[in-house]
């Protein structure tokens, strides 16, 4: 990292906590839309990756910065701010996740060709773009490290807060994604 | 270092956290090491990657949000945090009490006068006088010897020594018992 992108780090990191800190002790809503505003860049390609949901992404980013907006005095400052609030959307994620795979478990009960016809359209659309292909056929647990860790910049240790498990665990999420990301453009190319 | 520790040395290196230290062993490390090197490689190229396809999707309103910053917080809202206090009490309650399904109470709280189960080892009426008779005295007066007298009533169960139907007979026939019953044979 070269020294002005960590001084742009430093600096948002502090700028978030000042934000943080005047939603907290002020119920302060510039500091409120700044925040939502600063996040919007990071949290919804995130969202949206983790999710693949389009229509749910602007509902999932409100509920994330209404838990900021009520929760910001709990921050501990153990972590980033930025930690924080992808921890929440990373639980806010994992939620629709579940919801996902219960109403295509429901789907699939009903119409037995539906899985083929999302594989056709899949193919189809791995022309476009292999690599976002290979990320979305990831299991959650080893798309949000990629995401973390390739798209986001974040450190293991972070990364580990973020998803609440061990650093260890990360690295071999993070190795299992990549060597299956490299298998699925092996296979395609 | 073994494998899953190189995975966690090529994110943190190309991701700009290893200090300059670490930086400068790990780049000692992969001259060293072929596959380290193309390992880092193919992350670089994934990262590299990956920004190239940032997604075209929403755009939330902060207008629209901010409609909710004004709702007023529910007033139980505060005691969500508190909710799994009782339940876990309840839980330990259930499982370090007795498993007992017999009722909690005195001895014999639910031995009533129909109860035939007793087992005298011998003849035995039970005999229920009224209100205004003391019934063991009345029992004293046939010569009939008390087996139990049920506190509380005015009733008592009797050994019975002479032949039971003559001795049924005079107690069916005496005004100041309500009731005569055989218990055993």
């Amino acid at each position: 990292m070269t020294l002005k992108a960590a001084t742009e780090e430093d600096l948002a990191a502090r700028r978030d906590v000042i934000w943080l800190e005047q939603i907290s002790q002020n119920r302060d809503k510039r500091a409120m839309e700044a925040l939502y505003q600063a996040y919007k860049s990071r949290l919804i390609p995130f969202m949206h990756r983790m999710t693949t949901d389009k229509g749910l992404i602007e509902e999932v980013y409100n509920d994330v910065m209404l838990t900021v907006w009520n929760k910001a005095s709990q921050f501990n400052g153990e972590s980033k701010v930025s930690s924080w609030i992808f921890s929440i959307a990373y639980r806010a994620c994992l939620k629709i996740l579940q919801k996902q795979k219960v109403r295509r478990g429901l789907f699939d009960i009903f119409t037995q060709n539906t899985l083929n016809e999302l594989e056709q359209e899949d193919q189809s659309e791995s022309d476009h773009s292999q690599l976002e292909n290979a990320i979305k056929g990831l299991p959650a647990k080893h798309k949000v490290v990629i995401e973390l860790s390739y798209f986001q910049g974040y450190s293991i240790e972070e990364i580990s807060q973020i998803a609440d498990c061990p650093a260890n665990t990360v690295k071999t999420r993070l190795h299992h994604a990549r060597h299956k990301i490299r298998q699925y453009m092996a296979e395609k190319g | 270092m073994n494998i899953i520790d190189k995975e966690g040395m090529i994110a943190d290196y190309i991701n700009g956290h290893l200090d300059e230290k670490a930086a400068l062993d790990f780049e000692r490390t992969m001259q060293a090491d072929e596959s380290l090197a193309a390992s880092l490689q193919q992350a670089s190229m994934i990262k590299n990657a990956v920004h190239q396809h940032e997604v075209d999707t929403v755009d939330p309103s902060f207008e629209t949000f901010s409609t909710l910053l004004n709702r007023p917080t529910p007033w139980y809202s505060k005691w969500y945090n508190w909710v799994p206090v009782p339940a876990a009490a309840l839980a330990v309650f259930l499982m370090v009490s007795p498993q007992n399904n017999q009722p909690i109470g005195v001895e014999n709280e639910f031995e009533t006068l129909t109860n035939a189960s007793e087992a005298y080892g011998q003849t035995a009426i039970r005999v229920v006088a009224n209100a205004d008779t003391n019934v063991v005295a009345l029992v004293g007066e046939y010569d009939m010897q008390v087996l139990k007298h049920y506190a509380g009533t005015n009733a008592v169960d009797v050994a019975v020594n002479e032949e039971t139907d003559g001795l049924m007979k005079r107690l069916e026939q005496d005004s100041r018992i309500v009731l005569v019953k055989t218990l055993n044979k």
